[in-house]
């Protein structure tokens, strides 16, 4: 083994600082996602604009409406007296969901007859949707069994409980969104840069000529990579500790588990996607194809990671791929360690799959580079 | 230890079904500055670039430097210096750390890299912009460091591939200057150029046309094989004359100066001569005077009778 890696990383890094667009960039651009995605994600659905149209009149109708608004998932708009101010309305996106009761809705319930309650729901937004039924269905439902116990009771009857479930979020119990974006984010971070970086760096040798210089010279292959990819696994650590950092103190995401484990797992994910930045670096013949490459490259890491959505919604079809992105097993290693306090034994699946991804990823992109180079 | 510094000896180089270099065997001794001419896609990168061990001979074999170019293109790489075209430097690092990087990948010892780089600076007349980036030099001076660190190992053996293009003529003859420097050190230089008056200052020269050797010799001996000789005329009526000159058997080839013409005949034909007999009555020229063949009338006639030859041989076969 010769000095030439060493000279290669310090002509890099000598690179590097004089190009403090770039600089800034790997500082500046995981605090602006890290605030984008923890402030703008929110899965979870409150305040949406409702319209009543309330045909009874009644205590019972107003009573329900009311306790809707207590919910905090819906704000009441509006009352209107036709089903066409509501189209209108939803149409404008004024409101988002009606709450439709029909005549005779107490008298019904005083019956003991049926009574029936519409929800009309804006489907073009699916989140919404499914926030807005499920929250009203069970208050519904609550509303019923609270009915049917006091009859019950009324007509003497004695010992009869509800069932009760009691549900017992754990890992996250306010349930923010950010706690669980932010883990995340360190992976969708990483793969971006690390990608783009080293595809760069070795195109931008190629398009100025000087990596023929150096095929000429007596560098060896393995020496350029090596010297040429060790500056970004520094800055690849650099840019996750800024990320968990920033995400501690501005979201307060928990860290739960080992640091170190994290950190020495992270660097087969680094690797991996720089083994991935080569690869691109060979096909590229000029910076901005490596550029666009990268970021065809990152659209599949966000959607089918599981970074926004979760893994097992994803069509069977689309995750046999999404098990060969790197992202995929980072993403359930650094959220099992940061929110959960997993330790080897619980990661260690993915750290099997990582450790392939990442040899596969190695031999195909020296293959190709060698080639190349000659 | 023998003096020749490049032995090759029926090197070829097929890509596929084309043929880019064919045959080619060429001595060069220590010290000398070889010059490779020949147009563009004759051949010659690809013959530097098996000289270099970056590419391996389809066939044949050679040795550079006392290495064999398939077996010990390591140890080559290690022993030359080489120049691309485009001078190829990191433009957004200084010169003084361009020097410093070639003097890392070449091994050049930690203890000595200091001081070899002082050198090479002072020699090259770089120790003012020692701290510039070189990404704001202009062409000559790119050239220097271009050179400066393609020789900062002291490589008994450098490579110059098209090494004045773009750059212009005072640092051209600047260039020169140094390389003839380097010659009279000892190291020995193969360069290619398209220039005809940088290929009367090698030492020797080789001519290369569609992949083959068309000739090897000093300047004069390769100008005077061909047995041409050339005239210069004014006239007034140059096309006309130009268009006669051109049909008489004796005439190599005219060329157009303004209201000169340049005439070259060959097989020792007296061009003054020739244009008497030619010229006669309102196409007869003002004046006339013998002048000097140089290389590039050697090489144009080189390419014509090869085309000329091939053309019979193809209407032979048909």
């Amino acid at each position: 083994m010769t000095l030439r890696p060493f000279v290669v990383a310090w002509k890099e890094l000598l690179q590097l600082r004089r190009d403090r667009m770039t600089l800034a960039m790997m500082v500046v651009l995981p605090l602006v996602q890290l605030l984008l995605f923890g402030y703008a994600i929110n899965t979870d659905v409150r305040h949406m604009p409702t319209l009543v149209y309330d045909q009874d009149q009644s205590a019972a109708s107003r009573d329900f409406a009311a306790s809707m608004v207590a919910t905090g998932y819906y704000d009441v708009v509006g009352h209107v007296s036709g089903y066409a101010e509501i189209e209108r309305s939803l149409r404008r996106g004024e409101a988002r969901v009606a709450l439709v009761v029909p005549p005779r809705y107490e008298a019904n319930l005083r019956a003991g007859k049926p009574a029936s309650l519409a929800l009309i729901v804006d489907g073009s937004d699916p989140q919404t949707v499914a926030s807005a039924t499920n929250t009203a269905s069970s208050m519904a439902a609550a509303r019923s069994s609270a009915l049917l116990l006091e009859r019950v009771k009324q007509s003497g009857g004695a010992g009869l409980e509800p069932v009760e479930l009691e549900p017992n979020t754990w890992y996250n119990p306010e349930l923010r969104t950010a706690v669980y974006i932010v883990p995340g984010l360190v992976g969708v971070i990483l793969t971006m840069t690390m990608v783009m970086l080293t595809a760069m760096a070795v195109a931008r040798e190629r398009e100025r000529g000087t990596l023929e210089q150096l095929i000429v010279s007596p560098v060896r292959p393995i020496e350029l990579v090596l010297g040429k990819i060790a500056p970004y696994v520094i800055i690849g650590y650099v840019q996750m500790t800024v990320i968990l950092a920033a995400g501690h103190v501005i979201f307060h995401v928990p860290f739960q588990g080992s640091l170190l484990l994290l950190y020495a797992l992270a660097f087969l994910f680094i690797a991996a996607n720089l083994a991935i930045g080569l690869f691109f670096s060979t096909l590229a013949r000029t910076q901005q194809q490596a550029m666009q490459m990268s970021f065809f490259f990152l659209l599949p890491n966000i959607l089918l990671s599981g970074f926004m959505f979760p893994f097992e919604g994803i069509p069977r079809p689309a995750q046999i791929p999404a098990l060969a992105l790197p992202l995929t097993h980072f993403l359930r290693i650094v959220r099992s360690i940061v929110l959960k306090g997993g330790g080897l034994d619980d990661v260690y699946p993915e750290l099997l799959w990582l450790t392939g991804i990442l040899c596969a990823l190695v031999v195909m992109s020296s293959l190709r580079f060698r080639k190349k180079l000659i | 230890m023998s003096d020749e510094v490049i032995v090759t000896r029926g090197l070829s180089r097929r890509f596929g079904e084309l043929v880019a270099v064919r045959d080619v065997s060429l001595d060069v001794l220590r010290g000398e500055i070889f010059g490779v001419l020949g147009p563009n896609g004759a051949g010659k990168s690809t013959t530097i670039r098996m000289l270099c061990g970056i590419l391996d001979p389809s066939s044949g074999e050679g040795t550079v430097v006392g290495f064999d170019i398939r077996r010990d293109a390591e140890r080559v790489k290690e022993r030359i210096g080489y120049m691309t075209q485009r001078f190829s430097l990191y433009e957004d690092l200084t010169v003084e750390e361009n020097l410093k990087f070639y003097a890392g990948i070449y091994g050049v010892p930690l203890g000595k890299r200091r001081r070899r780089v002082g050198e090479v600076l002072e020699r090259t007349g770089l120790v003012a912009r020692r701290a510039q980036l070189a990404g704001t030099l202009s062409g000559g001076w790119k050239q220097r460091v271009a050179l400066a660190s393609a020789t900062i190992h002291e490589p008994p053996l450098l490579f110059l591939d098209e090494p004045t293009a773009g750059v212009d003529p005072v640092s051209r003859r600047e260039f020169w200057e140094q390389i003839h420097a380097l010659s009279h050190d000892g190291t020995t230089v193969l360069l290619t150029t398209h220039y005809m008056d940088e290929a009367e200052r090698c030492h020797r020269l080789a001519f290369i046309f569609r992949g083959s050797v068309l000739d090897v010799g000093t300047p004069e001996e390769i100008v005077a094989r061909r047995r041409l000789r050339g005239a210069e005329l004014v006239t007034r009526q140059a096309r006309e004359a130009a268009e006669a000159l051109r049909r008489d058997a004796a005439v190599e080839e005219v060329a157009h100066y303004g209201n000169v013409l340049r005439v070259v005949t060959h097989d020792d034909a007296d061009p003054e001569v020739v244009v008497k007999r030619v010229l006669v009555g309102e196409l007869a020229p003002d004046s006339v005077r013998p002048v000097r063949i140089g290389v590039e009338d050697a090489f144009v006639s080189m390419v014509r009778s090869d085309e000329r030859s091939e053309e019979k041989s193809l209407q032979a076969a048909s």
